[in-house]
Order: structure tokens, then C-alpha cells, then sequence
């Protein structure tokens, strides 16, 4: 009787022990592997890398990476970033996400941690002639630029045929600056061109169906002249205006430098727009970078008729000040001004206050500081392309911790050659914002990315 | 053996204590299990019912998506622009739908209640992003709907067919048509892709906060396993060593009283030896005075029986002749010879040193017993050879036929024989006197 008792004892105490090994060895069997993250900000616009740190900082609690940010001190001595890079090779992180102070001279240093196993990305800005990076996460300026130049377009188009634009922009090496005044110039050459031409177009057209028609051809009867409308348009397309029309659906192409390349090479470059576009968001943004890149290369500085001046202010407000109060006495006809950064943006305002040409010359800027979202409020600000460096920081870490995992996935796998489909460039996007829109739930979360922060994220701040 | 009890009642308390003890523990171990499946349950349940609020409208954001870019690339447009503008029509109304069901699906989410912090944050971050993108959407439907009001009748923008207005708008239909692959590459299409990460991320921030509790829970049943097993290993070794104990002190209790038991019939034993020796005549081996008060205290009362007591006449003088050690000898030859020869007929006491008494038996009569008692006087009388000597001495005797009643202790009986022993003595010994009754 004892011995039993003795043996059915020694059994719960070995069920025991083993209940609590196991349980030991819980915590380290979570399925999600750590990733390590470098994210090496810059330090001018301290609201703007604080929201992208807040991004890439969220990303890392929700999705359970180790993130560490640093930032350089100085925008203008690149060693600074070159040492942060050191320290990521040193620390053994398994990416690096950096917004490079220049284009080209963190290469080499960025080879050096590509070559010790780290993966590679950008964020807000891009390196250029370095192959190794995987992607690079932030906003298309270009397509900023674009956007900003449809606006500017409806703009021009309701101030009168005779109106044009002007540029102040904040940097002439800076490659962000640079994207941002050539997609606006592209584009807003392309539609006011392809607008210009179509009038001609249209108006050749009308007086070839008067002469065919000798005038006076009514027709009463509504499919008639549903019939009349259709034929008439496949005529302009096909045989009345082939040049008008083509070169529309040319500069449509848009990423495509207008008027430098031929016309069939334009659509040639549409056409692989399409079918990418179709094939998935990822495809589109692939497609969509590259013809993005091309543009500088082949396009020099497409000054078309639409663009009255392109100044650049070197980034302080009193020289953009300055200098679109030039614009303003030089250009009588110049009705919208593009700003493409900050200090830039508040320059232009203070210029037209300063000439009293409030609602008169229409502003378009980048970005939001208080000053001008005031002059956004007061009307002075016809719009501003806002950025989100929140999501920046998170797309950084998501994109990059997701590539890490597909990487260990596929090494794991049965095809371990395969490289993991992330997109070499992700928009974060640009938000044209107006008086009417800021108000939108979207648009003021881009202003205060913390607006959903739970209540002891908030305690915290 | 009261003590015994004693100690058995104490001991069985331990025994209670550990049994209530194990049985509330087991109670509340049950309780704490029974909460903590109760809540990886709803935690289960609530992020099922999440996941699939967030899936749908993830579903349905790819339909949207999809037909935006089935918008973009021109699927199903006829040739004429006024063809475009119906397909694309009819395109954003799926898509308005789409955003209805999302937007429903979305309010289903968050009705649920309580969600993980992140995961709601995030959530509602993908909710505006997902709102911007309905916002573009209903921008551009506006747009449409202004660029398309000359062609619809009774509008104040509409222009007969032909007339420059109707071309003008044709063409800015057109233009705003040729845009549109732009506008969902650098409008839309980053919208649409931060709303579908962060939907995504929502999901698996969810997922994983209650694969978390999940674990957590099962971590808390182990170790709680773990605990219940250790207490049970712990209470079950108690009750061992508790029970071992016992055993050990009943057993010391066991021995404790078996030698006490031992020593308490040692101690009869010893004081019945001395109650021997008190009631007998150490010389004779026969039983003393002391012996023969005990014997007849309760008889005095209510019966009759007949007795005699004998004294060797001028005893003295053989123990001043020959020494005591010789008067011993003699006596204990007297003894000896009286306890063989009539040992059987009465009962036989050494009263002093040289004096005897015989207590006759019930079956002897009072003739018998006359007889007996000159019997026993001559087998005094006669010569004895002690020590190579043979000597002889002459015996008095007084014989009493006790009546129940006589006598109030057994004192005064021998005070009534020795009186006529006495008389006897003074007429020159060796005789029998009789006790007289009144």
C-alpha cells in the first residue's frame, strides 16, 4: 500500500517537472524571429523625422522587430551618416532603412554593410548608382511634382489662356527638389500642350465636318445624335487629327519626358505602363519607378511655354521671399506659384501678401508647418502636397521585416535561389490638401499621426 | 491506554488539515483553470470574429481595387468616349458598393468591443486611409459628374450636340479620361496600398496578440499543472512522513507499554511474594498469625468450625541448652511432620515460634477433630532426633468449638485460647484444655 503511494508520488512529481520544462521553453518557441532594424534619419525639420521615427518605433512594438533610430546632426557632413553605418555593420543588424543625406557618397559605405549581410533600404530619399538596395520607401516625388501640376493646370485653365506658372525651388543638387520640379514641369507642359493642341485639333476638325456638311445638318432624334457624337470622335481619332490625338495619349504617358522622345517611343512606354498597371500594384510600381529615373537622364530641362521662371532659393524663406516677389513684378501673367519645400512655401505666401495678390496668384506648396497651414486657412495657400513620414518609418520597418522573413522563408523552402518579391519602390504618397479637405479624418491623421495613439502611448509623450 | 487515545486523536489532525487544505486548492485550482480557458475562449472568438470582419473588407478593398484598375486599363470601354464614360460609370458604382460593404464590415470590427490596443490603432489608421481612398473616389466621381453635365438634358451645363460647348466638353472628357492611369498611379494608388498594409498589419497584430494570450494562458495552465503538481507532491509527502511518523510513535507508544506492562507484573509479582512472606512463617514454611487473622476475620461471624493450638512445653530451655539453630531444626521437623500427617484434615499455622494452631477442616466433626487434636499433640510430644540428639518435650493444647457469633475478631479468640492454655500450662503442662462456651 505504501510503495504504491510512494510510486504514484514519484509519477506526479515527474509530470510536474516535466509540465514545468516545458514551460520554461515556451518563450523562446515564438514562431516570429526578432529582426534587427538600423533606421538613420537626417535632423533638419525636427517634426518630420519625429513622425517618421514615431512610424518606424510603432512598427517595430506592433510587429516585434528590434528597431534602433539615430539621425545625423549635421545634413552637410555625410561621415556623420557613414559612422552610423559603421555601427549598424558593427551592432550585426540585419537591415539598415536610411534617408541619405546625399545621393551617391554613402556608396561605398553602404556596400561595406551590404557586404557584411545587411539588406538595404531608403526612406524619403534615394541613393542613386548603388544596385544593392532593395527598396526604397517614401514618396515618388516626381509623382508629387505631378500631381501638384494637375492642380496647378485646372488653376491655369480657370485663369485664362494667357496664364502661366512659376517655380520657386529649394534646392538645385538636392534629387527630391529636383523630381519634384521636373514631374511638375512635365506634366503641366503635357496637359496644358495636349489641351492647346486638342483646340487646335477640334477646331480643324469642326471646320472639316462644316465643309463635308456644308453646315447645316440637325438631326432631332437622340440616338441620331448619339450615333453623330460617336462617328465624329472616331474620326478625330482616326483619320481627322492623328497628330493632335497621339500626342495626347503620348504625353499622357507622363513619367515619359514629353516632347524629347519620339512619339512612337512615348506610347511605347504607355503601352508597358498598362499591362503592368493590370498585372498588380506591385508591377505598377515597378514599371512606374524606373520610367521615373529615366526622365532626368534623357530630359535636361524642359522649359515649355507654360512655365513662365525657375528659380531656386537655396532653402531660406527670405530668399524665396525675395524672389517671388520678382516673379510676381517680372511675370504679370504668372497666376499659380509651386513651392517645392517648406520654407520655399511660406517665402512664396509672404511674397504675395506682401504684393496683395491673395486669391490672384494661387500658391501651390509642400509640406505643413504651422505658418502654413495658417496661410492655407487664411487663403493665401491655394494647396499643399502633404507627405506622410509616418508612414514612411512604418513602411520602412514592414516592408523590410517582411523582406527579412521571405528571405528565411526561401531558405528554408525547397527553391532557396528565389528572391522575395518586394516592390523596388513604394509611394508613400502625397496628399494634395486644400482648405476644403484638411478637415478630412485622412488628411489630419497625416498632420497628427498620433491621433489614434492608445491612451498610454499618449501618457508617454 | 487513555494515554494511547490521547495521542491518536492528535495525530489525525494533521491528516484533516492536509485534506481540506488539498481539497481547497484543488478548488481554486479548478476556478483559475475554468477562467483561464473561459478567456483564451473569447479571446479566440472575439479575434475570429475580427479577422473575419477585416478579411472580408480586405476582400472587398481588392475588388474595389480591382475595379480601379480595371478603370485604369480600360477593360470593357467601347470606342466612343460617351461608351468610356458609361463603362466607367458603371465601374464606380461597383466600387461605391464595394466601399459600402467595407465601410459596414468596418463598423461590424468595431462594434466587437474590446480590442488590442495596437491592433485597434492600426486599424484605425487603415480606416482612414481607407476613407481617403473613398474620398478620391467620390473627388473623381464629382469631377466626372461635372465634366458629363452637357451631355445630359435639362442640365443648365448642357450643349447641343455639334455646338462648340459639346466639343469643348467632349474634349476636356476626353483629357480628364487620359488622365486618369496618372491619377491612380500617384493619387490612388499609394492611398489604396497604406489602407491594405495596414489592414494587413491590423490582422496580424491581432493574430498575434492572441496567439500571445493564447500562450500566456497556456503558460498560466502549465504552470498552474506545475503548482498543483507540487503542492500534490508536497501534500502527498506530508501525509507520508506524517503517517510514518505515527507509526513510528504508535510504535514507541506499543513498546512503552509493554514494558510498563512487564514492570507492573513484575511489580504484582514481587508484591505478592511479599504478601507471601508476610502471611508465612519464613522457619516452617507454614502460615503465620498473620495468615490465620486474614483466614478467619470473615468467618468469625457466621460459622462454626472447631480449632485447637498447640505449645511445646519449655520450649525455651532447648534453645538456651542447644542454641537457636537447633531449636529451628526441631521446629521445622515438628512442622514438617505435622503439614505430612495431617496437613489434609486442617489447615496448618506456625502462630509463634514454638507455637502451632490447626483450623479444622469443614468435613471433620467435632469427635474427629478431638481426635485430631490429641493426634497432633502426641506427634509433637513424641522424641525427634535433631542434630544427632533425640530430645523430646511434652505439649499443652486448647481446643475451641467455635460457635458463629463467639467472637468479634479473631484477637479475642486467641485470647480465649490462651487463657485456657494457660490453664493448662499451670497444671503442669501436657494436657488438653477445652475452651468452654458459655
Amino acid at each position: 500500500m505504501r510503495t504504491g503511494k510512494l510510486k504514484r508520488m514519484a509519477a506526479c512529481g515527474v509530470a510536474a517537472v516535466t509540465a514545468l520544462l516545458s514551460l520554461s521553453g515556451c518563450g523562446s518557441s515564438d514562431g516570429r524571429k526578432k529582426y534587427k532594424i538600423y533606421v538613420i534619419g537626417q535632423t533638419q525639420n525636427m517634426q518630420f523625422w519625429n513622425d517618421l521615427e514615431a512610424g518606424a518605433m510603432d512598427a517595430a512594438e506592433e510587429l516585434g522587430y528590434e528597431v534602433t533610430y539615430d539621425a545625423s546632426a549635421d545634413i552637410t557632413k555625410t561621415s556623420e551618416q557613414a559612422d552610423l553605418i559603421d555601427k549598424a555593420i558593427e551592432g550585426k543588424y540585419d537591415a539598415i532603412c536610411i534617408a541619405p543625406d546625399h545621393a551617391t557618397a554613402l556608396n561605398d559605405k553602404l556596400s561595406d554593410a551590404y557586404n557584411a549581410g545587411i539588406k538595404i533600404f531608403t526612406i524619403d530619399a534615394d541613393v542613386t548608382n548603388f544596385e544593392n538596395r532593395v527598396s526604397y520607401i517614401g514618396t515618388a516625388n516626381t509623382s508629387a511634382g505631378s500631381i501638384a501640376a494637375r492642380e496647378a493646370a485646372e488653376l491655369l485653365m480657370a485663369a485664362g489662356p494667357d496664364a502661366k506658372a512659376a517655380i520657386v525651388c529649394h534646392s538645385e543638387s538636392a534629387s527630391s527638389a529636383q523630381e519634384r520640379v521636373l514631374g511638375f514641369q512635365r506634366s503641366l507642359n503635357g496637359i496644358m500642350a495636349a489641351q492647346a493642341q486638342a483646340k487646335a485639333a477640334q477646331e480643324a476638325a469642326q471646320k472639316a465636318q462644316k465643309a463635308q456638311n456644308g453646315g447645316g445638318d440637325e438631326q432631332d432624334e437622340d440616338d441620331q445624335e448619339g450615333q453623330e457624337g460617336q462617328e465624329g470622335q472616331e474620326g478625330q481619332q482616326g483619320e481627322g487629327a492623328p497628330a493632335g490625338l497621339d500626342g495626347q495619349q503620348g504625353q499622357q504617358g507622363e513619367g515619359a519626358p514629353a516632347g524629347q522622345q519620339g512619339q512612337q517611343g512615348q506610347q511605347g512606354q504607355q503601352g508597358e505602363g498598362a499591362p503592368a498597371g493590370l498585372g498588380g500594384p506591385q508591377g505598377q510600381q515597378g514599371a512606374g519607378a524606373p520610367a521615373g529615373q529615366g526622365g532626368p537622364q534623357g530630359a535636361g530641362a524642359p522649359q515649355a511655354d507654360f512655365i513662365a521662371e525657375t528659380v531656386y532659393c537655396n532653402g531660406t524663406r527670405i530668399d524665396a521671399q525675395e524672389m517671388a516677389a520678382e516673379i510676381i513684378k517680372k511675370h504679370p501673367e504668372v497666376k499659380v506659384l509651386y513651392a517645392t519645400n517648406e520654407n520655399s512655401t511660406v517665402g512664396v505666401c509672404m511674397a504675395v501678401k506682401e504684393a496683395n495678390m491673395e486669391g490672384k496668384i494661387s500658391v501651390i506648396g509642400f509640406n505643413s508647418n504651422q505658418q502654413e497651414i495658417d496661410d492655407l486657412r487664411a487663403g493665401v495657400l491655394t494647396g499643399t502636397m502633404l507627405q506622410s513620414p509616418y508612414n514612411m518609418g512604418y513602411f520602412g520597418i514592414f516592408y523590410s521585416g517582411q523582406y527579412l522573413s521571405d528571405l528565411d522563408t526561401i531558405a528554408k523552402s525547397d527553391n532557396p535561389d528565389r528572391k522575395p518579391t518586394i516592390p523596388p519602390s513604394v509611394d508613400t504618397g502625397a496628399m494634395y490638401v486644400t482648405s476644403d479637405n484638411i478637415d478630412k479624418p485622412d488628411i489630419q491623421l497625416l498632420l497628427n499621426p498620433y491621433m489614434y495613439d492608445t491612451e498610454a502611448e499618449k501618457k508617454d509623450q | 491506554m487513555a494515554v494511547n487515545e490521547k495521542k491518536k486523536a492528535y495525530s489525525s489532525r494533521p491528516f484533516l488539515f492536509a485534506m481540506l487544505a488539498l481539497a481547497l486548492i484543488s478548488v481554486l485550482n479548478m476556478v483559475f483553470v475554468y477562467y483561464t480557458y473561459k478567456d483564451t475562449r473569447d479571446t479566440f472568438t472575439m479575434t475570429s470574429a475580427e479577422m473575419h470582419h477585416i478579411n472580408t473588407a480586405d476582400g472587398h478593398l481588392n475588388a474595389a481595387n480591382a475595379a480601379v484598375l480595371r478603370i485604369v486599363g480600360g477593360v470593357g470601354d467601347g470606342p466612343t468616349i460617351q461608351s468610356k464614360i458609361g463603362s466607367l460609370r458603371g465601374k464606380m458604382a461597383e466600387i461605391h458598393s464595394h466601399f459600402e460593404t467595407i465601410d459596414y464590415e468596418l463598423n461590424e470590427y468595431e462594434k466587437l468591443g474590446e480590442h488590442d490596443g495596437q491592433a485597434y490603432k492600426r486599424f484605425q489608421h487603415a480606416r482612414a486611409y481607407v476613407n481617403a481612398y473613398h474620398n478620391k473616389m467620390f473627388e473623381y466621381q464629382d469631377r466626372l459628374n461635372s465634366l458629363t453635365a452637357f451631355l445630359t438634358e435639362g442640365s443648365p451645363a448642357y450643349a447641343e450636340p455639334g455646338s462648340d460647348a459639346y466639343v469643348e466638353g467632349l474634349q476636356n472628357l476626353e483629357q480628364f479620361y487620359d488622365q486618369i492611369p496618372d491619377i491612380y498611379t500617384q493619387e490612388i494608388q499609394p492611398v489604396q496600398n497604406s489602407a491594405e498594409r495596414m489592414m494587413i498589419a491590423a490582422i496580424s497584430i491581432g493574430t498575434a496578440a492572441a496567439d500571445r494570450q493564447a500562450e500566456r494562458s497556456v503558460r498560466i495552465l502549465y504552470f498552474t499543472i506545475g503548482v498543483m503538481g507540487l503542492i500534490l507532491i508536497a501534500g502527498e509527502l506530508t501525509l507520508f512522513f506524517i503517517a510514518r511518523y505515527t507509526r513510528r510513535a504508535n510504535e514507541e507508544i506499543d513498546r512503552k507499554n509493554a514494558q510498563f506492562a512487564e514492570a507492573s507484573s513484575k511489580l504484582m509479582r514481587s508484591r505478592e511474594k511479599m504478601e507471601d512472606i508476610a502471611v508465612t512463617n519464613i522457619l516452617t514454611g507454614m502460615k503465620n498469625r498473620y495468615a490465620l487473622d486474614q483466614d478467619l476475620a470473615d468467618r468469625l461471624a457466621n460459622e462454626q468450625f472447631n480449632i485447637a493450638v498447640f505449645d511445646m512445653d519449655n520450649f525455651r530451655s532447648i534453645n538456651d541448652m542447644y542454641g537457636y539453630d537447633f531449636g529451628d531444626e526441631y521446629l521445622s521437623l515438628v512442622a514438617e511432620r505435622l503439614r505430612t500427617e495431617f496437613g489434609q484434615h486442617a489447615e496448618l499455622y506456625n502462630i509463634t515460634g514454638n507455637e502451632f494452631c490447626a483450623v479444622f477442616n469443614r468435613e471433620v466433626s467435632d469427635s474427629q477433630a478431638l481426635h485430631y487434636v490429641e493426634g497432633i499433640a502426641a506427634a509433637m510430644s513424641s522424641p525427634y532426633t535433631v542434630f544427632n540428639l533425640t530430645v523430646q518435650l511434652s505439649v499443652s493444647a486448647s481446643t475451641y468449638h467455635y460457635v458463629a457469633g463467639d467472637c468479634l475478631n479473631v484477637n479475642s479468640l486467641l485470647v480465649k485460647m490462651d487463657n485456657a492454655m494457660r490453664n493448662a500450662k499451670r497444671q503442669g503442662g501436657g494436657q488438653i484444655h477445652q475452651v468452654m462456651n458459655i
